[in-house]
């Protein structure tokens, strides 16, 4: 059997606020990601689901438990090792604005992220570019930040994304900053990347309605801990945790889910 | 109806103006609310909504905005061109209103149980201030010793609570909630709307509550607005807007906020981006993403369409033809 693309095993982290005061924001955490599969990390603000992403990405090391990467211990790699394994899972965060340098260009922006694998090239940014829907390519590649509307600033951070061909994206709430109208957009987007470069997710999200179209599997995390974890039509269907039942009866609903709206638009 | 309606916003454009551009930020809006009901505002950012509330509480910045045409009638009485002298009778009562965002409009360095006091003070000063405040706290289900707390160190919903406690200090008759839940978790969110619930029956108060997610809207409110690019564009009973919705974008906007796969698994999307409101613009603003535009929607601005009792839309799709206007033109509900 192969090893999973991410294994977090009991990864545990505290912050320390004070010296009497101490948070824990994740608790004794085991979560894989197999190769290709999207698993959409569910919870309240505070539930720990960012400290778990960041140490997903090796951001944060955790205090207790181990992280490995396809098979490999993340702490005990050499530094130039960990570099090159950090290429291979990358992040969207979800304020694209502050994930992007007002200073810089879009090419700045993407020749840097492509450095990692030394293919810098302008021809590289604008194919980048345009598998992010930002056509043609070469009209974005000066634009800075505040020049993008913000759904195109939040396709340049997908573009740099996966500028160094990672197999794991870390997805940080990468629509609660997007109006509604844009945010099938952005899902189309990561859709499409999934399919055509069976890249894996892990989709950090408050969104239920996301978590359910978009994820393979689904983990329930409250106070540092997955209480439930499970296909997502599972979990959010028939939710087994008594948490899991709150927070989706919580989540206020449109009459007539379901039922036959005109489907007389779907231009996307 | 014998009685005025509490709020009647008729036609109402409003702009904002600085030396550089114009943005037309409500074009013909028109919008009721009658004692007692609940309302929900919804739209993208930028569609408008927030101007309205500010709007009716002449709460716009006046060096920049203007109302260019149009009258909004708080109880019967105009109070479109009102001082700033004039805004104090409308202000907290009959109308009150909170905030997205608690923390912005608490001060950070007075107790909260004394800005509640400043609220009951100022609207109700033949009353025992600390049994009022007492007696709001509990309204709002907050601990009585949360009075001496300051607003950093209560969560955000305990915040919003706050803000609630200040406005029905007030006893408004119309309670304007703009995004009063959005900064907060589904959970926390839930308990805020049954308490609006809750308070709207003890007052008998009536409810402006704008947001962008379609769910709260359609939960909370009898009748809704949906607002596109400072335009109302469809209106009615939310049983029968969201039941049958009938302009493309309101169709548009119900698939995307649940997520909707087409038949080829594609999320539902709204092509392209909302329009910039600079300059003048002639024909329906969604013209430009809409699937089913026909050739003359970017040339008119349809009239209103009744669609059923208490359903109207504003598009060509259902046969406008015979309230055709031309650019600023509206028609009231």
């Amino acid at each position: 059997m192969t090893a999973p693309l991410l294994e977090l095993r009991d990864v545990s982290k505290t912050f320390r606020r004070s010296r009497t005061e101490s948070v824990v924001a994740v608790s004794s955490v085991t979560l894989n990601i197999a190769a290709g599969e999207t698993v959409a990390l569910v919870g309240e603000s505070g539930s720990g689901k960012s400290t778990l992403g960041r140490i997903a990405l090796g951001l944060l090391a955790p205090d207790g438990g181990s992280v490995f990467v396809a098979g490999r211990p993340l702490q005990r790699l050499a530094a130039a090792e960990v570099r090159r394994l950090r290429a291979e899972m990358q992040p969207i965060f979800q304020d694209a604005a502050a994930a992007l340098n007002p200073r810089r260009s879009a090419r700045g922006h993407l020749l840097q992220a492509l450095a990692v694998r030394g293919a810098a090239t302008e021809t590289e940014a604008i194919a980048l570019l345009e598998s992010v829907g930002l056509r043609p390519g070469h009209e974005y590649l000066n634009r800075l930040p505040h020049e993008l509307s913000g759904g195109q600033r939040q396709r340049l951070t997908i573009a740099r994304a996966l500028a160094p061909q990672p197999r794991l994206i870390v997805a940080d709430e990468p629509l609660s900053g997007a109006d509604v109208s844009i945010r099938g957009q952005i899902l189309n987007l990561l859709l499409d990347i999934k399919q055509q470069r069976a890249i894996a997710y892990l989709l950090i999200t408050h969104d239920i309605s996301v978590a359910r179209a978009f994820a393979d599997r689904v983990a329930v995390m409250m106070m540092g801990k997955i209480v439930e974890t499970g296909p997502a039509e599972r979990v959010l269907t028939q939710p087994e945790h008594a948490y899991t039942r709150r927070l989706l009866s919580a989540v206020p609903m449109l009459p007539g889910r379901g039922r036959g709206i005109p489907s007389a638009l779907s231009n996307g | 109806m014998s009685r005025p309606p509490l709020l009647d916003i008729v036609d109402v454009s409003l702009s904002y103006r600085t030396r550089r551009r114009v943005v037309r930020a409500l074009q013909s809006v028109s919008l009721s609310i009658a004692e007692g009901e609940a309302v929900g505002l919804v739209g993208e950012s930028g569609s408008g909504k927030s101007t309205v509330a500010r709007a009716v509480l002449g709460l716009t910045p006046a060096h920049v905005a203007r109302i260019e045409s149009g009258s909004i009638r708080v109880a019967g009485r105009d109070v479109t061109h009102l001082t700033e002298d004039g805004w104090v009778g409308v202000r907290g009562q009959p109308i009150a209103i909170v905030f997205q965002d608690p923390l912005s409009y608490l001060n950070p360095v007075m107790r909260v149980g004394r800005q509640i006091a400043e609220s009951v003070e100022r609207h109700t000063p033949d009353l025992p201030v600390d049994a009022r405040v007492r007696e709001l706290l509990e309204q709002v289900k907050l601990p009585v010793t949360s009075a001496v707390s300051y607003p950093h160190e209560l969560s955000g919903g305990m915040r919003q609570r706050v803000l609630l406690a200040i406005a029905i200090a007030c006893r408004p008759k119309l309670l304007i909630a703009d995004e009063p839940t959005t900064a907060l978790d589904v959970t926390t969110q839930a308990e805020i709307l049954t308490l609006l619930k809750d308070l709207r029956r003890q007052l008998n108060m009536a409810m402006l509550l704008i947001s962008h997610d379609l769910g709260i809207v359609a939960s909370a409110c009898e009748r809704i607005y949906v607002m596109y690019a400072g335009r109302t564009i469809e209106w009615g009973r939310t049983a029968n807007v969201f039941g049958a919705p009938a302009h493309p974008y309101t169709i548009g906007l119900m698939h995307a906020a649940q997520a909707d796969r087409d038949k080829n698994g594609r999320f539902v999307t709204i092509a392209g981006e909302a329009p910039n409101l600079t300059g003048l613009q002639a024909g329906c603003p969604f013209a430009g993403r809409c699937s089913r535009a026909l050739p003359h929607c970017s040339q008119l601005m349809p009239g209103a369409v009744g669609l059923q009792p208490e359903h109207t839309v504003r598009c060509w799709l259902y046969g406008a033809e015979q309230s055709a206007v031309t650019v600023g033109d509206g028609a009231p509900p």
